[in-house]
């Protein structure tokens, strides 16, 4: 498949389906469809699309009403729940001048400006993606495009009082294995244990799939100092990588294994262990 | 953080059309094989690819019904950390009863106090600052205090939980002074 032409040729079979199903834009049944509706059957790419498709035919009204539906703050259906996260991420420690919700709001008024233009061709079919851009375009605006706008100096590693190791926080890792252990059946554990082995062989990153290989055997290797129970050397000697690499690597390489636990139907992995798992990095 | 926004180096129509494919395979099939096969195919992409991946299998976890038993902050730490909390407590400079007051009743702390306690964390412990907010907020928004039965609805306000920690008067207007 080429690539660099336009996200818009891009198909979503469920998502077309979706948009037949729906009720004629801007007709009163549409507008009570609009109230009524489940996120499921009306999921922000079909919303985006009958808002471009009103915006076109200047059914201005019909248009503000979609548009009403997919930025309500509150946010009832969960579409902004990516813009929630990224700004929570991403909001800047040691400053009081603005806070996630600044961010947010800077991001819901990206969105409003881009989505009936070309490039809001996207969100007619990767939300998330179009979502995630607006907010990279609202935070650069806000911050400058490395964050030269920050009125904050960015935190300097700690000194660690017990071992004098510098502590850098956002690149610290558990080194820990994963405890599957904790959060399946004892009955699933050979599936597992396979979906992990197939998981990290298809991992394309060399490091990804070093650090995974690493971090999920019997004898996960520390991050940057010391020796595994077995007297591994730290994964940043071993693979020539720095902390923040490692951390990177090892926080994709659960998503991506979190994933796989996800899209195998026929394992039933305790939700409230994949959330502290994916959480933990 | 600028870090986490450095995928403008790339050529950002070609990602777009990438993540596309890879939002598109797990969001309509739950294909999460699209981030591999894509990142094999152009691998200078990959990890602006896998990132991406990340992210949504993120929302979709935090997505999952929560456990009615939610953990609270103190397990937590305990659990990150392997310390006892009066240690944990110390470490993070928190007289260990306010750390206490908080984890029992984070509902009732300022935003800009929790972000304190947030941050001298993972300060302290080497935590991600935004994983420990995120416990003290989903624990603030579950509808029984953890480890208690009773709902929140007589619970004492931030200015009587300084108090019931003992905390000393310029202890008690550091603490308030952050959340007006």
């Amino acid at each position: 498949m080429s690539i660099g032409t336009s996200p818009g040729s891009l198909v979503s079979e469920r998502l077309d389906r979706l948009f037949a199903e729906l009720p004629t834009p801007g007709s009163p049944e549409y507008l009570t469809y609009l109230e009524t509706a489940e996120a499921a059957a009306l999921p922000a790419q079909v919303l985006v699309r009958a808002y471009r498709v009103l915006r076109a035919a200047g059914e201005e009204a019909a248009a503000e009403a979609t548009l009403a539906r997919l930025l309500d703050g509150s946010d009832p259906h969960g579409y902004l729940k990516v813009i929630r996260r990224l700004s929570k991420q991403q909001v800047p420690g040691n400053q009081n001048w603005h806070d996630a919700e600044d961010l947010f709001q800077a991001a819901l008024l990206e969105i409003t400006k881009v989505l009936s233009t070309p490039r809001g061709v996207l969100a007619e079919v990767a939300w998330v993606r179009f979502c995630q851009n607006c907010f990279e375009d609202a935070w650069r605006a806000m911050h400058g495009r490395r964050g030269e706008r920050l009125r904050i100096e960015f935190a300097e590693p700690m000194k660690d009082d017990e071992s004098d190791d510098l502590v850098f926080p956002v690149e610290q890792t558990t080194g820990e294995s994963a405890p599957w252990h904790a959060g399946a059946r004892q009955s699933d554990l050979p599936r597992i244990e396979k979906l992990i082995e197939k998981t990290i062989a298809s991992m394309s990153d060399p490091l990804m799939r070093a650090v995974a290989a690493d971090q999920f055997s019997d004898d996960p290797s520390p991050i940057s100092s010391g020796r595994s129970g077995r007297g591994k050397p730290p994964l940043t000697e071993q693979l020539g990588a720095s902390r923040f690499q490692i951390s990177r690597a090892l926080r994709n390489a659960k998503a991506r294994l979190a994933g796989a636990l996800l899209a195998d139907d026929e394992l039933k992995t305790d939700t409230a262990w994949l959330r502290q798992f994916i959480a933990t990095n | 953080m600028i870090t986490e926004m450095s995928t403008a180096q790339f050529d950002r129509d070609t990602l777009d059309r990438l993540c596309a494919e890879v939002e598109i395979a797990w969001t309509d099939r739950r294909d999460d094989s699209a981030a591999d096969r894509l990142a094999a195919q152009h691998p200078e992409y990959a990890r602006a690819l896998y990132d991406f991946f990340a992210l949504l299998v993120t929302l979709d976890v935090e997505a999952l019904p929560v456990a009615t038993n939610v953990l609270s902050f103190m397990e937590y730490l305990t659990r990150r950390t392997g310390e006892k909390p009066t240690r944990i407590a110390e470490k993070m400079k928190v007289p260990y009863p306010l750390l206490h007051q908080v984890s029992r009743y984070p509902q009732q702390v300022p935003a800009p106090a929790l972000r304190e306690i947030a941050g001298r964390a993972a300060q302290a412990w080497g935590i991600d600052r935004e994983q420990a907010l995120d416990v003290l907020e989903q624990q603030a928004r579950a509808p029984k205090a953890a480890s208690r039965d009773q709902s929140y609805a007589d619970a004492p306000d931030f200015r009587e939980l300084l108090k019931r920690a003992k905390l000393t008067k310029k202890e008690q207007e550091y603490w308030l002074s952050l959340g007006r």
